[in-house]
């Protein structure tokens, strides 16, 4: 231990570490050491090479490289004749046909050509000093293309929003007219007419067919009771059951319960029957979904049917 | 008799060459056109007084620690979506063996953005589901929009 | 030319102001080009400025394929084919028969195979300085064509025409408008390297398929629309109008009578004269002259 005389200018020299003073304690071997991980010098394997000249041939370039995608056909420039100029931009018209992912791809198509004709028409003007504006005419054209695949998505964008606000004081009529037609198509087109009425239920109500793709929410209710309502009645023609429990619950399903029950069966006559009894049982049975619980409820229903899926699928699978 | 011009008197070809009447500040000699130079270049990083701060676009994307760090906040970097499904088969421009295909909105007051022609598009979709339209024919150029 | 113009508009005004040259200097100024360009790059007709250049072929008139007949200077008379149109010089360019000029070409521009320097290249010809050369029906002997020039065509109408494919006029001559001449069939050329194919380019991938849900993606919306643009205008309330809007001052009660006694004036029935009420006017009249003079 040191002894600490204090004093006037006395510390410097008392902690000066003379042979007197007792060494530090060398550090624990640690037992994990890190290795390296990079080779120097100092591990003395550094090969000498001959030296490499600094020459084209010496440099090699990836085929896969990044920046090639600057380039047309690897190429430095392409010449005025290899340029397309007959083509024309995609009209507004062509793309409004085109979905999502296709103008996205080609707005990245654009862009890349563009990236291209931009790079040769620096070099022609900045390099060559010229005045050609070969390649600025494609870009341009490949601009217009560009604007209006903004300009159809944002018009698609509005047609929506537009539709959508009008849509509340047309949505009886549009469903009555489905109906109308659902209803009326004969016996053998069953197939056909549920497809209809899936794509209704995805168009209007926003209900996918896979059921786990699902969020529960008041439209989603709303379309399953709807779709209930209209399976029965397309099936009240053919079936006593089915027409029995339609006149018993006034033409139009109330409950959730009910409605889930019929909504999930099959679309065949013998599933609705089916159904139709089960939804006779829970009658029997008093029970009910109370208005202000159908959410959660329903909600319940869903994840539990798509468990149940699940488990079937993964017990057929293995 | 008119007088000498004065400029005839510069007439040797060094008098010519080293322009005595131009000179820089420093007294070298100017060979340049104009000696105003140009103002109308663009404003770099490295000009202005201490507070201006021009930047590159390129910062701001995230906070500097206590200690010298720096955390990213990855909500701020600019981040480009590529198409999830790419469809290579479509090229920038389209070939001129094609018409330009119009769309008329005939009987649609607002056109493309009619709420009454988006419900019968929708109808037409539920009725028939996804059927290529009139205008996949490449002869066709004016269809209804 | 720092030849960085394409990148930057940093003195474009200055050069702008350049580029306008006062309207008498004009013709100078054309003449000094021509003198000073080598005559290989001379055009034979003056150039049109960009405002002028012909963009419809209803201003074209002609297309190439077309016979003309030269109407003017040392070819008149020559019917040739139109080659292709010279868009500098709203000119068109004819085939061997037309005018041709014979020019030295200096070494660095010569083509291949080339081993002289003169070079005979087609000199463009003004629209004006052409006419139209068409079959039509001989009417004097039934059956026959024969080759006509037109003096001037008219478009009437519109047709779609499967070369161009596009919607093209009718070409009518002037003062005999039954009688169509009709365009000339274009080359046919293959597809360009960014061209996308017909097929391709027409298949539907969209449809209208929900009002349930957006038909693009929300994060998408944002990089083509800035829904914080200074240049979108909000909307007006009711509130925000009510706010805005002063309101109705009470009417005073002289207003209130007066308008009142001119709904009742209104509502009564319309009178008319009635033959008495004349015959009174006109007794009251006749008395009132009868006194005077």
């Amino acid at each position: 231990m040191l002894s600490f005389k204090r004093g006037l200018h006395s510390t410097l020299v008392v902690c000066a570490r003379t042979k007197y003073t007792k060494p530090k304690p060398k550090p624990r071997s640690r037992p994990n050491v890190r290795p390296p991980t990079q080779a120097t010098h100092h591990s003395n394997n550094l090969n000498i090479t001959a030296p490499i000249p600094p020459a084209v041939a010496n440099i090699v370039t990836p085929e896969d490289h990044p920046l090639w995608q600057f380039f047309a056909e690897k190429k430095y420039m392409r010449k005025f004749d290899e340029l397309d100029n007959d083509s024309r931009a995609w009209s507004i018209a062509e793309l409004r046909r085109k979905s999502f992912d296709d103008l996205h791809s080609l707005w990245y198509t654009c862009l890349r050509e563009r990236n291209i004709l931009a790079r040769e028409n620096h070099l022609l003007k900045n390099d060559m000093g010229s005045n050609q504006d070969s390649y600025e005419a494609v870009a341009e054209k490949i601009r217009t293309t560009m604007w209006r695949i903004r300009h159809v998505l944002s018009e698609r964008d509005w047609a929506f929003k537009r539709a959508s606000q009008e849509f509340d004081s047309q949505k009886a009529q549009f469903l009555q007219e489905f109906e109308t037609d659902f209803l009326e198509a004969p016996a053998a087109e069953d197939e056909e007419s549920f497809e209809k009425l899936a794509r209704l239920q995805q168009s209007v109500f926003g209900i996918s067919e896979f059921i786990d793709e699902n969020t529960v929410d008041r439209a989603f209710v709303d379309g399953m009771k709807y779709v209930a309502t209209l399976k029965l009645k397309r099936f009240a023609s053919r079936q006593d059951e089915a027409r029995d429990l339609l006149e018993q619950s006034d033409h139009s399903i109330k409950d959730a319960g009910e409605a889930f029950v019929i909504f999930t069966a099959e679309n065949t006559e013998a599933a609705a029957k089916e159904a139709c009894d089960v939804v006779k049982e829970l009658r029997a049975k008093n029970s009910s979904v109370s208005r202000y619980e159908e959410l959660e409820t329903v909600s319940n229903y869903v994840k539990q049917l798509a468990a149940a899926q699940m488990e079937k699928t993964i017990s057929t699978g293995v | 008799m008119r007088p000498t011009l004065a400029s005839l008197f510069h007439e040797s070809p060094v008098s010519l060459l080293t322009r005595p009447w131009k000179k820089n500040r420093d007294g070298t000699l100017f060979y340049g056109v104009s000696k105003s130079g140009n103002r109308r270049t663009a404003l770099t990083t490295k000009q202005g007084n201490k507070t201006l701060y021009k930047g590159t676009r390129s910062s701001g994307i995230g906070k500097h620690t206590r200690y010298g760090g720096y955390t990213i906040h990855w909500g701020k970097v600019r981040t480009f979506v590529t198409p999830r499904n790419f469809n290579s088969e479509l090229k920038p421009l389209v070939t001129h063996n094609v018409p330009e295909l119009r769309h008329n909105f005939q009987g649609f007051q607002k056109g493309a953005l009619d709420a009454q022609l988006y419900f019968k598009k929708l109808q037409d979709y539920v009725k028939n589901g996804k059927v290529q339209s009139e205008a996949s024919d490449v002869k066709c150029y004016v269809e209804r929009g | 030319m720092s030849g960085y113009q394409h990148l930057s508009k940093a003195g474009s005004r200055f050069l702008k102001q350049v580029e306008n040259r006062p309207k008498h200097l004009v013709d100078h100024f054309k003449k000094f080009e021509e003198k000073s360009m080598p005559s290989f790059l001379v055009p034979s007709i003056s150039r049109v400025e960009d405002s002028e250049r012909f963009q419809s072929v209803r201003e074209w008139k002609y297309m190439p394929g077309d016979r003309v007949v030269v109407t003017k200077g040392r070819w008149k008379g020559q019917v040739c084919v139109i080659q292709q149109l010279d868009k500098e010089t709203n000119g068109f360019v004819l085939d061997e028969n037309g005018p041709t000029k014979t020019v030295p070409v200096p070494k660095q521009f010569w083509s291949e195979g080339q081993n002289s320097h003169m070079v005979t290249f087609p000199m463009a010809v003004a629209q004006k300085d052409v006419k139209l050369v068409a079959d039509i029906d001989d009417p004097k002997v039934p059956g026959a064509v024969k080759t006509v020039a037109v003096r001037d065509i008219v478009f009437r109408g519109s047709y779609y025409d499967d070369g161009y494919k596009k919607l093209m006029p009718l070409r009518c001559v002037s003062g005999q408008e039954d009688l169509v001449i009709p365009w000339p069939k274009p080359e046919a050329k293959p597809d360009g390297e960014l061209a996308t194919s017909g097929e391709v380019a027409r298949e539907q991938t969209f449809w209208v398929s929900s009002i349930a849900q957006s038909p693009i993606p929300q994060g998408a919306l944002l990089t083509i629309r800035n829904p914080k643009s200074k240049f979108r205008r909000g909307t007006l309330t009711a509130r925000d109008i009510a706010k805005l809007v002063a309101p109705k001052m009470p009417l005073t009660k002289a207003k209130k009578a007066f308008i009142a006694e001119k709904e009742e004036l209104a509502a009564g029935s319309k009178r008319k004269l009635s033959d008495q009420d004349k015959e009174l006017i006109g007794s009251t009249v006749l008395e009132h002259l009868s006194k005077k003079l």
